[in-house]
Order: structure tokens, then sequence, then C-alpha cells
């Protein structure tokens, strides 16, 4: 259904024979398919579940339903990245080389880890969780300023390509990305799944979650890895996806209603999935030659489900 | 009832933090003995200690000085698995999950003994399945805990401590924000508990009344020294007198209680 549909339109069942193997579509919509429009899909796929999942273990670990896969900087790491590549570059006024996807991908990537590193040292010597959520977000605050402050001097190419980066964009990667892309994902994925005892004693709290026999410094810092290795590849590969991470546990919580993880982390999984590739199927727009950044359908769809839960609620559960 | 050797054995223990190389002591040395099947209390004024012994004994406040013997092991030997299954607790702070059902909650509790999984075997099941009888707590298994009553919310995180199955259960003010007759019901709850299952329960408490009604010894922590003994010896001796600056309250031996000064 969402590889049906984009600028080019191609039937539906012309789209499953051509993923089938059979020859009913012409050699344009089958190059169209096997080297766009399925590519894309995919990374819709894992970019839902990956961001899924780690607003899920943040919220749990941070015992904050408002926490999402960001809350640790990470996307504002990579923000950092890319910016010092795409305005700061420009400034020494380098070849247009660097502004290819791959370097790109390496600067976000190489952004989000830094920050990351910056999180587990801090990590290591708070003691108390909610302290490393604000240091968190005071990351978050330091890089936005250091991207204005480039912005501000930066051409206006330069400007634009760093606009369109922070959009978000399912497309354009390829196969050997999604390789990788894929791998990072599955890596993340296992580890939570070795890490769903403790995180559903952290429902009780941390100092419950110690005497149940967890060892909360080595959790800590796992579920923190976990988080930056699936925020930050989607982050890397996709740009900074808005609210799916947030706003995908909570849609997971109230259809199921348990907080136990044994449920929840395969429903967010596939729940992130689904919703995101319905976004990328809106962006596209059926029927029109262009397509809306990612960002901007995922805040329309992932911002009102919110609110609607809040005021349908009275609290939010977790 | 003093049978077999004790669970819980503390010598000269004394309390305190450690800050900028100095240590400040909070109480004077402590010293007392648990056996198997007792309801013990600690009481004292405010900021006298209570949490910090609790929180000494539980192993996440190391001690100033002095010797803290679990089940004949000294407490520092305890790896955070093997202490789990040997000492379980009930404290004053909220529980994050409000989605958590009363059953799911007390299944947490078998958490040291399941696997990698956390999935219940028979016998987890089994044994939650003896916790919710033996609490009354079968109406309310599917209960969200963020919908129960503070009473209820803590017969079940008592049920949890319990679901672990551990020789110590160590309890920080259960009954704080209850009414008397839930005040009274919890100590009643947790008296029966220790007598049936001959698990040692150390709780503290405002309650002094209450404690010396219904527990088999009790800590009297104060600035100085600690007495411990059974109510009864502890009233003779006067320790309770003490306590509590004369100018407005004034223990009453014969009643066992405390009245105001008129």
């Amino acid at each position: 259904m969402n590889i049906s549909l984009g600028s080019v339109h191609i039937p539906f069942d012309t789209v499953l024979s051509a993923l089938l193997g059979s020859d009913q579509a012409t050699e344009t919509q089958q190059y169209i398919i096997s080297s766009y429009r399925m590519p894309k899909a995919i990374t819709a796929i894992l970019t839902g579940a990956a961001l899924s999942l780690s607003g899920l273990i943040m919220q749990t670990f941070f015992r904050n339903p408002l926490a999402g896969p960001f809350v640790l900087g990470i996307s504002s790491g990579a923000s950092l990245g890319v910016a010092l590549l795409l305005l700061g570059g420009s400034a020494f006024a380098t070849v247009s080389v660097l502004t290819s996807g791959i370097s790109l991908a390496i600067a976000a990537s190489l952004g989000s880890f830094i920050v990351l590193l910056c999180i587990l040292v801090v990590a290591s010597r708070v003691r108390d969780t909610m302290a490393l959520l604000i240091i968190g977000l005071m990351f978050g605050s330091i890089t936005t300023a250091a991207v204005s402050v480039m912005s501000y001097f930066a051409r206006m190419e330069s400007l634009q390509q760093y606009i369109f980066w922070s959009f978000g964009s399912l497309g354009d990667l390829s196969w050997s990305q999604i390789r990788i892309f894929a791998v990072l994902s599955i890596l993340g994925i296992i580890l939570s799944i070795a890490f769903m005892k403790p995180l559903n004693s952290l429902l009780l709290g941390e100092n419950y979650a110690k005497s149940l026999g967890m060892n909360v410094q080595r959790v800590r810092f796992v579920l923190i890895l976990i988080t930056s290795i699936l925020a930050g590849s989607v982050t890397a590969f996709a740009g900074p996806i808005a609210f799916i991470g947030l706003a995908v546990p909570h849609l997971t919580r109230q259809i199921f209603r348990t907080p136990d993880h044994r449920v929840l982390l395969p429903a967010v999984l596939l729940f992130g999935a689904i919703l995101m590739l319905i976004c990328d199927t809106l962006s596209q727009l059926p029927g029109y030659e262009f397509s809306l950044p990612v960002n901007a359908i995922t805040s329309l769809v992932g911002a009102p489900v919110v609110i609607w839960l809040l005021v349908r609620k009275k609290s939010m559960l977790f | 009832m003093t049978e077999g050797y004790p669970v819980l054995s503390v010598k000269d223990l004394l309390m305190g933090y450690h800050t900028s190389g100095e240590n400040i002591q909070v109480s004077g040395s402590v010293n007392f003995d648990l056996f198997p099947g007792e309801l013990a209390a600690v009481v004292g004024p405010n900021g006298v200690g209570k949490s910090t012994l609790l929180r000494t004994l539980a192993g996440v406040h190391p001690p100033l000085g002095g010797d803290i013997t679990l089940n004949n092991r000294s407490l520092k030997s305890y790896s955070a698995k093997d202490l789990a299954t040997n000492l379980s607790i009930v404290l004053t702070e909220k529980i994050p999950a409000g989605n958590l059902t009363a059953a799911e909650l007390i299944a947490l509790g078998r958490q040291p003994y399941t696997n990698w999984l956390g999935s219940l075997s028979e016998t987890d099941k089994s044994v939650v399945r003896s916790v919710l009888e033996k609490l009354d707590l079968k109406e309310l298994h599917n209960k969200a805990c963020g919908a129960m009553s503070d009473g209820q919310l803590q017969r079940v995180m008592i049920g949890r401590a319990l679901a672990q199955d551990t020789p110590l259960i160590l309890l920080d003010e259960p009954t704080s924000h209850l009414d008397i007759y839930h005040k009274a019901y919890i100590f009643k709850l947790l008296r029966t508990i220790a007598h049936d299952t001959k698990k040692t329960i150390l709780f503290s408490s405002h309650e002094i009344d209450l404690a010396i009604q219904l527990c088999d010894k009790i800590l009297v922590l104060q600035p100085r020294e600690a007495g411990f003994g059974d109510p009864c010896s502890l009233i003779e001796q006067g320790s309770f007198q003490s306590l509590f600056p004369s100018d407005l309250i004034k223990f009453d031996s014969r009643s066992g209680s405390f009245r105001i000064k008129k």
C-alpha cells in the first residue's frame, strides 16, 4: 500500500506482482519500486520501530511520561554534527563533496555519539536519574544555541540544506545504508529484549529495583546505550523525526493497558512501524507530484494524539 | 520466642554521613538481635535516624562503624542478587507506574527467582496466589495501583515484599498517611505475618502506643543511646519517658501511651 503511492502512480496489484517477482510491471515501475519505494518503506519501518522502542525505554527509565528518545540530547547532538558540517563547513568555503548523504549521516552519528559520551560520563557521576534528565535537556539547549550562532553566520544555501535535513527524510537511502541501519536497529532490539526484566522492575522505581537484585549502574548504562544506538542511527539516516518516540508508547499503553514490557515491547515495535508507514504515506500526498517533509506529518499526527490522550484520561498512566 | 540463631544481628552500629572528610554521626551506637518470627518496631523522635538505620540495614547506606550480620553472614559480603533473596523492603515512596495491577505488582516480588525474561513458573504463580489470599487482596487483584486507596496500596506493597519470600522484611513507616483503623489493621497484619510465616519484620513507626501493644521487640532510638527489648521491660526501664521533651507530653507507664499535659 505504502509502496504503491508516490509522485508516479503505480497500481497496487502491479506493485504486489512486482514484489512477488512476476513481470507484469514495466521496467520503469520495477526500477522505481526496487530502488526507491522499497528502501523507503523499509526505512519507515525501521525508523518507526526504533524510535518507539527507545521512547518506551526512556519513559520507563525516567519514570516520566513526557520522556522521549531525544531527551538525552541525542538528536541535538546529531543536529550539531550536521550543522558543523553544513554551516561551519560553508564558512571555510569547503567543497560540496562534504555535503553528500553519506557525510551527513557520519556527521550526525558523530555528533550524537559525542553527546552520548558526555551523558555517559555525567551519568556515572550523578546518582539521581531526574538530574540526568535535566542534564540531557541542558545539553540540548547548548547545542541548539551553538546551531543558531552558526546559522547566523552561514551562507544561505547551506542554511537551506541544514533546514532540509532537519525536516527529516525517509527517502534517498541506498541499500547498503539500509543494511547498516537494520543491523544497528536489530542490535538495539535484541539488547532491549535481554533487558525486559530490569525494565519491569524499574516500574517500581530505582530503590525497589535495587532491592530486587538489579545492578542499577549497569542497567542504567545499557539502557542509555540502547537508546543512543536506536535514536542515534535513526537521526543519522533519516534526520530528527519528531513525536513518534513519544506518542507510540502512550498509544500502545492505551490499547494493552499493562505496563509489562514483555507485552509492550513487541507491540510498540509493531505500532511504531505501522504509524511511521502511515505518516510516510500521508507525506507523499497521493496524486501530487511532490512530497511533504515527514517531520511535519509526524508532529501533525503525534501531537494531537498526545493531547487527546491527556484530555480523555485526566492523567497519563504509564 | 528466641529460637535458633538471630536472623539479624547488629553490634555497635554507628550510623551517619560522611561529608567532606568528616563523619557526622546521627545517633549513638545501636545493638540488637532479631530472631525468626519476631515483629519489631523502631521508634524515636524525628531526625534521630530511623530511616538511616533502615537504609543501612538494607545495604543502601554504608555504616560508619560496627557489624551487621544477616543470617550468620556479614551484610557486606552479600551481592545485590543474594541480598534480594534474604531481605525485602517496603518504602514510603510512590510507585511511578500507576497502571500496574495488584497481581502484577506482587508478581514483581518474584523477580529474584525468575529467569532472564522474568516469566513466572508454577511455583511463582502459586506464591502470588497464596499472598493474594493471605492479605485478602483477591478482589483487588485486577485493580490498577494508581486507583487504590493508601491502605489498599500499602497492603499490596507488603504483599510484594512477602512474595519476595525473604527471612527479613524491612518497612519504612508503613502506617503513615493511614487512618487509625488502617494503622491498627497494618500492625495486626504484620504481626500475623511474622508469627505465622516465621519471618522477621522490622519497621520504623511513630505509633508508639500501637507498637507497645503489638510488637515483640522495640528499638528506641535516641540521640545518645538506643534502648532495645520487649515493650514491658522498656516501660519498666523508663525508656519512653526521656524520648521527647517533657513540656508538652508525658508517657503514662500504666496505660502505655502518651498523655498531653493540660
